[in-house]
């Protein structure tokens, strides 16, 4: 049984000034299997952060959506979020942060520390867990960010342009971590990104949506093999995928 | 890894000479009020001298009735400014989390802040008494509104972000203020405890001056009706000690605080 279930999802935002009601998403279906690393993309107002924000709880919907049978009510300890930027809590050193999502749920003091020491050290940033997020580059900042979210045990990683703000080649980088991340977690995770080629590396599925109105136009399996590697990407396969989904997203630009 | 850069804000250091120029002028203007009342430029029946505040202070300080002034004082002050901390930083977490209900308290906090506390003095007097109630009940007023308009001016400025981060990861409405309102709006709230302290300060003194029978206030009253500017001198000095040190250290925090959320 499919672990997150969209059925008929539509998301829509009223504006403050008019009467009018702005409809970010439209008849979305999709299901998402344990431990499976789903990608969306699609070119900015497709609607993309608005269906990872119903997924996370943050916004209402209307339709089916249940995580493990449940309907999506609000945010929830079985889901955590890495956000683009600015999500870090500037006032807390990176253990601060890390630790922060187990304290929201009161665990023991030694099982916080513990498992924020863990996470900090499977991200790479041990030799930095005292220095507070104004200290860190854009990258170490979203290492923390992920290592925040993992540490707070969800079933589900969902993921807003968390490498959006890098440069190319730190978020080619950033892309290896997280998959080596997640192989050793096996989270289910959901990736949302404008950006092609992240999309097919990371994904066992791309989610491919269009706008006006937003919604979701195909999904695509990827066969690629696990693990992926940053050569596979110059590989027939990859570039036929790239090609295929570059031009479903043109269609929407014309 | 990139070693990270650590982002100070540092002030160059002082030159030689902008760092004493300010003890410097200190010095001579003591040395002109030693020595203007010596010539008889001014008289110094009413402006004393530093070598005689200097010998006044050693008396002063060597009497116990200065420190059970002192110790008076600064009751009426700690507990007034305590209870002013107390309750303004719940009600201004509570009232700011609130756009409507921060709307409807903006402007009677804001009348009430311009407004000096000493107005209430008599009415308050009235109520509580000429003792330390009154005394306590002043401080409070001059030092709660400081806090709660400066944290309200802080919620309003909150990052809705980081707001958004206590709600995903399941943050409850207790845990919220403490972890995110709270540690967001301290660069505020520093600044209404110090602008409260310089405030509260102030009325403890002066409510001594207009009604007491003891403490700092009342001895400097009772010193300037008996002329005794040397002794008066000294105790407005106390005060001005006090109160620096107070906004210095809260200063020190102040500092301390920004030099970690530079991002």
């Amino acid at each position: 049984m499919p672990q997150i279930q969209i059925e008929d999802v539509s998301i829509s935002y009223g504006s403050p000034d008019a009467k009018t009601t702005f409809k970010a998403v439209v008849g979305a279906n999709l299901a998402i299997e344990p431990g499976e690393f789903v990608t969306i993309v699609g070119p900015s107002g497709c609607g993309k952060s608005t269906l990872l924000s119903a997924i996370a709880g943050l916004v209402p919907y209307d339709g089916r959506l249940t995580i493990n049978g449940a309907a999506v009510t609000g945010p929830g300890p079985d889901r955590a979020i890495v956000f683009q930027d600015a999500s870090l809590l500037p006032w807390r050193t990176v253990h601060g942060n890390v630790r922060f999502g187990l304290e929201m749920q009161r665990k023991p003091r030694k099982f916080i520390r513990e498992r924020a020491e863990h996470f900090i050290e499977m991200v790479g940033l041990n030799a930095f867990a005292r220095y507070y997020p104004g200290q860190l580059s854009g990258g170490m900042r979203q290492r923390v960010n992920i290592a925040r979210a993992l540490a707070a045990d969800p079933q589900v990683l969902l993921m807003d342009e968390p490498f959006g703000a890098l440069d190319a080649q730190t978020r080619e980088i950033m892309g290896g971590e997280l998959l080596r991340i997640w192989e050793a977690e096996r989270k289910t995770a959901i990736f949302v990104t404008h950006d092609i080629e992240e999309a097919i590396f990371l994904a066992d599925r791309v989610v491919v949506m269009g706008r006006n109105p937003g919604r979701i136009k195909d999904v695509i399996r990827i066969d690629l093999p696990r693990r992926r590697t940053v050569e596979m990407q110059e590989e027939p396969a990859f570039l036929d995928l790239k090609r295929r989904l570059r031009a479903y997203l043109a269609e929407d630009l014309a | 890894m990139r070693a990270p850069v650590r982002a100070r804000s540092g002030r160059p250091a002082a030159h030689g000479l902008e760092r004493w120029a300010g003890v410097i002028a200190v010095l001579v203007f003591l040395a002109l009020w030693e020595i203007l009342p010596r010539l008889g430029v001014v008289n110094e029946f009413f402006t004393s001298r530093p070598s005689l505040l200097a010998v006044a202070a050693v008396e002063v300080l060597a009497s116990a009735q200065y420190w059970s002034d002192l110790a008076l004082t600064m009751q009426e002050f700690a507990v007034g400014f305590g209870l002013a901390v107390v309750v303004a930083i719940p009600m201004g977490l509570l009232i700011g989390a609130s756009p409507i209900a921060r709307g409807i308290a903006m402007t009677p906090m804001m009348a009430l802040y311009i407004a000096p506390s000493m107005i209430l003095l008599p009415l308050l007097i009235l109520w509580l008494g000429v003792g330390l109630a009154s005394k306590i009940a002043v401080v409070f007023i001059a030092s709660y509104f400081p806090i709660v308009i400066n944290l309200l001016a802080g919620m309003d400025e909150i990052d809705g972000r980081l707001v958004r981060v206590g709600h995903v990861f399941g943050a409850s409405r207790l845990q919220l203020f403490s972890t995110i309102h709270l540690p967001a709006t301290m660069p505020h709230l520093l600044v209404g405890l110090r602008l409260a302290v310089g405030r509260g300060l102030l009325s403890v003194i002066a409510a001594e001056i207009f009604v007491s029978s003891a403490g700092i206030g009342y001895r400097i009253q009772m010193f300037g009706n008996s002329l005794r500017i040397d002794r008066l001198l000294v105790y407005a000095l106390t005060v001005s000690i006090i109160g620096y040190t107070m906004s210095r250290v809260i200063g020190l925090l102040e500092e301390r605080w920004g030099a970690r959320s530079v991002s």
